[in-house]
């Protein structure tokens, strides 16, 4: 868990410039950015629900519960437990933001009213997985739908509603997404 | 576009709201105005904004000022008090004009340049910067509707239209109404 919430304090950090990693700055980035807060409450989360069985751990699941409920209530940020985030995440801003049953790679980042595996209407099927890869940048509004697979170093634009798989990193826009550019740089969004 | 003033318009932004709850050309009382401030999240935040502007003015010479700091603690505090209640964030010191108007439902999200008079913003929307950051200039009477983002250093022209779920990153001339996503023109009279 620790070492999670370390790479998430990374890239906060980043963003604000800063360079220091005390517990002052922790503290600070955890008091300005609800998107971190939510984020240690999902790591704390994961660490209770992998741990054993009998383990004493499952004592704290109703903390665990109570927080998340405070957060999704207080900020709009819903990131379910069944969700696999690897470390260095981010979430922009607050509000709107919901995360189901997703599967994220490494240094990924979302901002606000982004929903993943959003259902799609009048499908039958069950809750599938959506596979993200790594380094994949998520503009605001946007909406994935169940079951798709995003490549790594995709980019995907502000307000765009994706229906079907990206398998290039590729930058796509548009209601009903649409490739603009097959091949396209993200790292200095990341 | 020389609308920003370096004053504080408190009275135009409760004749904004008045003109919704209460009859038009109808003065408006101390406790009816403190009933706005406290059923209105939009007017709240607004306000508090316009405090922080005020500490800025006021108070620039004397960096290290105790008086300074305890009045920028209850400026913070209004803005989580906005973020929690209102789900509202207006960036610091962001130059608005008179009679700004937000929508009560919240999830706004604002970051522009400058904003000019008599701007209508509904809910759900994310002014913002773009990869350059860069930031959009706002005209007067500008209205945007629901679910927009509107991004990158960008001009938009007085009294245009923004309509619903529509993502604008161009410049828009005097009077147009875009739409779509991307939004495109559709309308080019005043």
């Amino acid at each position: 868990m620790f070492n999670n919430i370390r790479e998430d304090f990374y890239r906060y950090r980043q963003f604000g410039g800063d360079s220091d990693s005390s517990i002052i700055a922790f503290l600070k980035v955890l008091n300005d950015e609800p998107g971190f807060k939510s984020l240690v409450i999902y790591r704390f989360g994961q660490w209770i629900v992998n741990g054993n069985e009998s383990s004493f751990k499952l004592l704290l699941f109703p903390l665990y519960t109570l927080l998340e409920v405070l957060v999704q209530k207080l900020y709009g940020i819903h990131i379910s437990p069944s969700a696999k985030i690897a470390p260095g995440f981010y979430v922009g801003h607050f509000g709107g933001i919901f995360i189901g049953n997703v599967k994220f790679g490494g240094r990924c980042s979302i901002h606000q009213h982004v929903k993943i595996n959003y259902e799609k209407k009048g499908s039958d099927s069950d809750h599938l997985t959506t596979k993200i890869g790594n380094d994949v940048w998520i503009g605001a509004h946007s909406t994935i739908y169940e079951g798709l697979i995003i490549s790594d170093g995709a980019t995907i634009s502000a307000g765009s509603i994706v229906e079907h798989d990206i398998l290039t990193p590729s930058l796509v826009m548009g209601h009903k997404a649409r490739i603009i550019l097959k091949e396209y740089n993200n790292t200095d969004l990341l | 576009m020389d609308i920003v003033e370096k004053k504080i318009y408190f009275q135009e932004d409760f004749l904004r709201y008045r003109n919704c709850e209460f009859n038009k050309n109808k003065a408006i009382n101390f406790f009816q105005k403190f009933y706005m401030v406290v059923s209105n999240p939009g007017l709240f935040s607004i306000l508090n904004h316009r405090y922080g502007i005020w500490i800025s003015l006021k108070y620039s010479k004397s960096e290290s000022d105790f008086l300074r700091n305890v009045l920028s603690l209850i400026y913070n505090l209004g803005k989580k008090l906005s973020i929690i209640w209102g789900k509202i964030v207006i960036q610091d010191l962001v130059p608005i004009g008179s009679g700004f108007y937000i929508s009560n439902k919240g999830g706004v999200i604002i970051g522009a340049e400058r904003i000019g008079k008599n701007c209508t913003v509904y809910s759900t929307v994310t002014i913002g910067i773009d990869r350059n950051t860069k930031k959009p200039v706002i005209g007067n009477s500008v209205t945007i509707l629901d679910n927009c983002v509107v991004y990158g250093g960008i001009n938009i022209g007085d009294y245009s239209i923004i309509m619903q779920d529509s993502v604008l990153s161009k410049s828009l001339p005097i009077g147009a109404t875009a739409k779509g996503n991307p939004a495109k023109i559709i309308k080019n009279d005043v």
